[in-house]
């Protein structure tokens, strides 16, 4: 009986230190605004791609047959419309070979190797999202086997949507544009009447529905609806030279204010980011 | 006998926390904070009616261990979990004493811990200026939501607490 009580105690003793050790972790944790480490990446990772994989994945299927069957009801219609389509893809697709051809001969010609817009794409989908939706952040199932590192930019058919922060064996994470609070100031260029101005956009603001970007370079005017596009200049790496962030909406520039910065509309659709790309630049290592 | 609860209400919890899970990637996305958010809570709301039911030392051991997963798994380290599951654990020992609820009380147990961790959660990511989100807004736009959305959920939930729950000999 009394050696009974003593291995009960003992037991409580030991989940109260458990208990106590946790708790202090936790406030440890938000004390210090610790990021995750490579025991919990892995723990996070693993249940993320089981998640995707034994439950969303189905349901995804079972969804998709409904919406594909729907979808039937129109496919003459998008024929129609997608052969005249391809009557034109034809002529650009001749253009693009010709112009390659000739920019690879003009590498030739100077001893480039590659350019800041050399990229590759690795197509890729969400697999899990922030549950809680405060991080702006997504996972995605390429990770370190599949050559993904930080910093890398992140696509959708749109336009930029993030950069990858956090990079598993299996999946990343990447921090949306859309985030209010920037880990790192994506360098961007706006081009305006035929001149290129440099910026970084530092985060999104949510009363305007923009990103707000603060310009390096001397400007005297910018054109509304000019053309936002990624400068490749963060360094090897990091995201090329040349994808487009967005397009123009307004410009602030007083004689009070030292930095003059502007407003640019997301070129993304930050509603749906179900199959993403992620962009390795051709001469990262 | 008193292990094998506790491991059926650990079961129970995650089992809840991957429903969220995969109720949230289904609703529609709001990256933006342009339109309505909602954060399914199924989890939480069953983890404050199954917490007065474990016994001792093992309610609060059970209430960080749950917060230490969601803090790792879903909310990328955020540890406040922690805390606030520890905190419902407290409530549900020494303020809100009853033992079982009826189907009207538990709905509203669950909501109000829904709010007040919302609300917290807010609060935190204000002061650590990882949001500008409006607090009308934030009102009316995600907390209102959720607190509706939840609050048919915790029906299904009150449901499958009475078929789970087992006395402990």
């Amino acid at each position: 009986m009394y050696k009974r009580r003593e291995k009960l105690n003992k037991h409580n003793k030991r989940i109260v230190i458990v208990t106590v050790v946790l708790i202090v972790f936790s406030v440890v944790t938000l004390l210090l605004n610790r990021s995750a480490s490579s025991i919990e990446s892995i723990f996070k990772d693993t249940v993320a791609n089981i998640e995707y994989y034994v439950i969303k994945t189905p349901i995804n299927y079972v969804t998709g047959l409904f919406s594909e069957y729907n979808e039937l009801k129109n496919v003459y219609e998008e024929n129609a419309q997608l052969k005249e389509q391809l009557d034109k893809y034809a002529r650009e697709a001749a253009l693009n070979d010709v112009l390659s051809s000739e920019l690879e001969k003009m590498k030739e010609l100077t001893n480039i190797d590659f350019l800041p817009t050399d990229y590759k794409v690795m197509q890729t989908t969400v697999i899990a999202r922030d549950v809680q939706s405060w991080n702006n952040e997504v996972t995605i199932n390429l990770g370190e086997s599949s050559g993904i590192k930080e910093g890398m930019a992140v696509i959708s058919s749109k336009g930029m949507i993030g950069t990858v922060t956090q990079v598993n064996e299996l999946s990343a994470t990447v921090s949306l544009l859309s985030s209010e609070k920037s880990t790192s100031q994506l360098p961007v260029m706006i081009i305006s009447g035929g001149k290129e101005y440099y910026g970084l956009l530092n985060k999104y603001d949510i009363d305007k529905k923009a990103y707000r970007i603060t310009l390096l370079s001397d400007v005297e005017k910018l054109e509304k609806g000019a053309k936002v596009v990624t400068s490749g200049l963060g360094g090897v790496g990091k995201s090329p030279k040349g994808i487009l962030v967005g397009t123009l909406e307004s410009y602030t520039s007083t004689s009070e204010t030292i930095e003059s910065s502007c407003l640019v509309t997301p070129s993304a659709d930050f509603d749906s980011l179900d199959y993403v790309a992620v962009v390795q630049r051709v001469n990262s290592k | 006998m008193k292990e094998n609860y506790l491991y059926k209400c650990f079961i129970t919890i995650l089992i809840c926390f991957v429903v969220d899970s995969t109720i949230s990637y289904f609703l529609p996305y709001n990256f933006t904070k342009s339109s309505i958010t909602i954060v399914p809570c199924i989890g939480l709301m069953m983890f404050a009616l199954l917490v007065k039911t474990i016994e001792g030392p093992e309610r609060y051991f059970f209430a960080a261990v749950c917060g230490v997963y969601y803090s790792v798994v879903y909310s990328n380290s955020l540890a406040i979990y922690i805390l606030i599951y520890c905190l419902i654990a407290f409530v549900r020992s020494y303020i809100i004493k009853i033992d079982s609820f009826s189907l009207i009380e538990s709905s509203v147990f669950c909501i109000s811990t829904i709010f007040v961790e919302e609300i917290v959660v807010y609060w935190l990511m204000w002061i650590t200026n990882m949001t500008n989100y409006p607090l009308t807004r934030f009102l009316l736009m995600r907390l209102l939501p959720t607190l509706i959305f939840n609050f048919v959920l915790s029906f299904l939930v009150y449901w499958i607490y009475n078929h789970i729950k087992i006395e402990v000999k």
